[in-house]
């Protein structure tokens, strides 16, 4: 079985197409939370090796949740997917503890790589996007 | 209000078409309203911005471009009616054209936060907005249907 990955988004239209291009490329979704708060919980149940994290979204947003889940694990690999890529967004994101930072619209290719890199599947590209 | 304000809203809504592939959007006109009671529409999503800009974006379309924007965003599976997930796709643009506009105004120093986006939808909408701030409509064409973009914000801090 591949890693095992927890899509955090509270659009189901991403968490969807997050879940079809995991689960093509060999990835076990092993839950699809959409707000933070429940991603914290699900995080400390089912452990898994990668969380991808929207930041805008209900109950608690994705930045807090990142540091929550840290907290609980300081070995989390999460990375944010957010249509906020200002820099004050990733600099909050990575010192939460964020492992990278993706923002939409999401070319599949990039999150696949993105992903690979973080669990230490492929090494880190050259360039920066 | 600084027009430079205004084209960001309208360089990232070009931006995110553009990127979710077959979409040509054109500006058609952009005028400043007194109040949003002559604006109709029949699909709307509304997202709220604080900090340094603070007031709504709100954008409109009808059903056949919310489908087909919706099918971009899944890339590969067709929404073949309006449903839950052609809402979604609707939302997740308006998020990720204010989330563009965000980075660009964050850059022109004014920083602001985004709410999560809302839709309401019904065969004639009428939409309002307090008349105590700037309301602007953005009219775009696409050639699945028109786009309307109203914005009504207002500068809370100065650059």
């Amino acid at each position: 079985m591949g890693k095992r990955i927890m899509i955090v988004d509270d659009a189901a239209v991403m968490r969807i197409m997050l879940k079809q291009l995991f689960e093509k490329n060999g990835f076990e979704v092993v839950a699809e939370v959409s707000n933070g708060a429940d991603a914290v919980e699900r995080y400390e149940i089912l452990r898994p090796d990668l969380v991808t994290m929207d930041i805008t979204m209900p109950d608690m947003d994705g930045i807090t949740a990142v540091k929550e889940i840290i907290r609980i694990d300081p070995g989390a690999r999460i990375i944010m997917c957010s249509a906020m890529g200002q820099v004050d967004k990733v600099k909050a994101a990575v010192l939460a503890g964020a492992k990278s930072f993706l923002v939409k619209p999401l070319k599949p290719e990039r999150v696949l790589q993105t992903v690979n890199q973080v669990l230490g599947l492929a090494e880190a590209p050259a360039t920066k996007p | 209000m600084d027009a430079n304000i205004l084209n960001q809203f309208i360089l990232s809504a070009d931006q995110i078409f553009k990127q979710l592939g077959d979409f040509h959007l054109k500006k058609e006109s952009l005028e400043r309203l007194q109040d949003c009671s002559k604006v109709k529409a029949r699909v709307a999503t509304l997202l709220g911005l604080t900090g340094a800009l603070k007031g709504q974006v709100i954008l409109t379309m009808e059903e056949p471009l919310a489908m087909k924007l919706a099918s971009a965003i899944l890339m590969g599976i067709e929404v073949t009616e309006y449903n839950e997930m052609a809402e979604s796709g609707v939302c997740e643009m308006v998020n990720m054209i204010a989330g563009e506009a965000s980075r660009r105004l964050h850059e022109l120093g004014y920083p602001c936060d985004l709410s999560v986006p809302s839709i309401i939808r019904g065969d004639q909408l009428e939409i309002g907005m307090q008349p105590r701030i700037p309301i602007f409509l953005i009219r775009f064409a696409t050639e699945y249907g028109p786009v309307q973009m109203l914005l009504g914000l207002e500068v809370m801090k100065p650059r």
